[in-house]
């Protein structure tokens, strides 16, 4: 089977082509054949999934349509609790961990009638940025398996990528959906901070971290940011407002490239990008600019300092959230008889925990620490700030910002695995929406010769996924990228 | 800020967290490279600095109404040690 879009999915199921339960049999079909070596899934809900396509298949023959996504498979990063079923966040931690209750992103699939065909793998506790700190083992990239697929949110772009699933819910505290998507040549949208509930999506780093769709169109990504956004009384930083509309509009079209400026902050694509990726880029700019976009160059004076600062912001808010992983309510447990309460949590969290929660655990503690506090902390949510206004004031004279989603290629597996630092560096471009609480999206648009994928980013004004859509639309049009792994 | 032994030790300690000994050069060395990155910070100019914390509008709290919770049972459902209503915890009174 090629691989599928939601769209073209419903579009068959409205024709009469196919039915849900065929569908799913055949990405079932097709995990079970590749997925032991691609590793994108950390559990498969086969049996509900059948069972569900199979009722969905009532329904559908009926025409008694939920949604876009009533009989689609769609499945789920680990980070989000669907109820009974395990979550593990990638970790050894939570390795027998049952849900308690469900997320509202998984409520909201299963109100709209999404066949939910499992959990996806990911880097432990979503840090990372190659889905090798799993301690499920890594994700291999299904463009060429010698490389990371990217990550946190690594096993839902493969799984998308390879056609092992029709589109995956990933999150996103500093790249996370926008890298991988970039890696594995697919569609990846984070939506502005607040879009998307995050109720029973395990925390990282709470001011920052977003869910968003994995997927292989940007209509996909529109038709599941309406069915996912609004507001939720159960998660407090939820947005008060009713859910996007934006699928209709896009399909409306009534909108060109001469209706939208581009800025693009050339001081931003120094001396770190790759030379390959630079020429697709600049020769990616020449040909909007043809069809009618106007393309200005924009500055961004405290973008520079944006990996810095997400680098004390993350952790500290990490350090808080992940202190409750101590072995006495849930999660992993190791009792002896004569180790006291303290030997019992430091015995829990060492052996709970790898090496990189670890090091970002400690930084975190490390820059709230007494002494430090004003001038990590502090310092970093000064800066935060600053980066919000540089994207206010170009925002005056834009309507998105144009870069690449990543500054290299998907690289080696194994390559940056002992250099924390530089495997934060591959995040340069896409932290600074996360830090403005911006929607950003990363769409494929060229391929190197070495065949792997390169991904654009579209950054918009906070809440207004609309018109970043609208202009993702355009672009995918112009770029027409259609190459599959 | 220079990065050694005796200050990742005590941050592990705070974070209650052991290093396994073969490990605690390697967390030295990323510690020191990840700080010394930080420092990039304090080239940053405040100048820009007079930003009023503008709240958010579209954020609010909930009512204060009564909502129903997890039953007991679910919530002990995965507690590695429990007596009826209870999580099990070490003891941490010391005896005379």
């Amino acid at each position: 089977m090629k691989r599928m879009s939601i769209e073209s999915v419903a579009k068959g199921f409205r024709n009469k082509e196919f039915l849900p339960s065929e569908i799913t049999k055949i990405l079932l079909k097709n995990i079970k054949k590749i997925d032991s070596e691609l590793n994108t899934y950390i559990s498969l809900f086969e049996e509900s999934a059948l069972k569900n396509a199979i009722l969905f298949d009532d329904d559908i023959n009926k025409g008694n349509y939920k949604s876009l996504i009533h009989g689609v498979p769609i499945s789920l990063k680990d980070i989000f609790l669907v109820k009974d079923e395990l979550c593990t966040c990638g970790s050894r931690m939570l390795s027998n961990y049952i849900s308690n209750y469900n997320s509202t992103v998984y409520e909201k699939l299963q109100y709209s009638g999404a066949v939910i065909l499992g959990k996806n793998n990911m880097d432990e506790f979503a840090m990372g940025s190659s889905t090798e700190t799993s301690f499920y083992g890594p994700t291999l990239n299904p463009w060429n398996k010698d490389k990371v697929p990217g990550g946190s949110s690594g096993g839902s772009a493969a799984a998308v990528s390879a056609g092992l699933t029709i589109a995956s819910i990933g999150t996103d505290t500093g790249g996370s959906i926008r890298q991988p998507a970039s890696f594995c040549g697919i569609v990846g949208f984070k939506p502005s901070y607040g879009r998307i509930s995050r109720f029973g999506m395990i925390a990282f780093s709470s001011s920052l971290d977003q869910a968003g769709p994995l997927v292989t169109s940007v209509n996909d990504a529109a038709i599941l940011l309406d069915i996912l956004s609004g507001f939720d009384s159960k998660d407090s930083t939820s947005v008060n407002l009713p859910s996007t509309q934006c699928y209709k509009v896009l399909k409306k079209g009534k909108f060109a490239p001469n209706n939208f400026t581009l800025g693009v902050p050339f001081e931003l694509l120094g001396d770190g990008l790759d030379e390959e990726i630079r020429k697709n880029f600049e020769m990616l700019i020449k040909s909007l600019t043809n069809v009618g976009f106007k393309i200005k160059n924009i500055s961004l004076p405290n973008a520079q300092f944006a990996v810095a600062t997400y680098y004390i912001i993350a952790p500290s808010e990490a350090s808080s959230n992940l202190s409750r992983y101590d072995g006495v309510r849930y999660g992993f447990s190791e009792d002896s008889e004569d180790s006291t309460l303290e030997e019992f949590y430091i015995n829990n969290r060492s052996k709970g925990f790898g090496d990189e929660v670890k090091r970002r655990i400690m930084l975190g503690t490390y820059s709230l620490s007494s002494g430090y506090y004003d001038a990590y902390y502090l310092k970093a949510i000064k800066i935060k700030n600053m980066i919000i206004n540089d994207f206010n004031n170009a925002f005056k004279g834009v309507d998105c910002v144009l870069t690449p989603t990543s500054p290299e290629l998907p690289f080696d597996i194994g390559e940056k695995r002992n250099d924390p630092l530089k495997m934060y560096l591959s995040d340069i471009l896409t932290i600074p929406a996360n830090l403005a609480e911006l929607p950003s999206i990363s769409i494929p648009f060229a391929l190197s010769m070495t065949n792997l994928p390169i991904g654009l980013q579209l950054t918009g004004n906070k809440l207004d996924e609309e018109k970043l859509l609208k202009i993702s639309s355009l672009i995918e049009k112009e770029v027409s990228f259609d190459k599959e792994p | 800020m220079s990065v050694d032994k005796e200050l990742v030790l005590k941050i592990s300690k705070l974070s209650r967290i052991s290093i396994e000994d073969d490990k605690i050069d390697s967390f030295i060395k990323s510690f020191s490279e990840i700080l010394a990155y930080i420092d990039l910070l304090n080239s940053a100019s405040e100048n820009g600095l007079k930003i009023k914390e503008k709240r958010n509008v579209h954020y609010s709290i909930r009512d204060d109404e009564l909502i129903s919770k997890l039953p007991i049972d679910e919530v002990l459902k995965n507690a590695p040690r429990k007596d009826g209503n209870f999580f099990i915890v070490k003891k941490v009174i010391e005896e005379d």
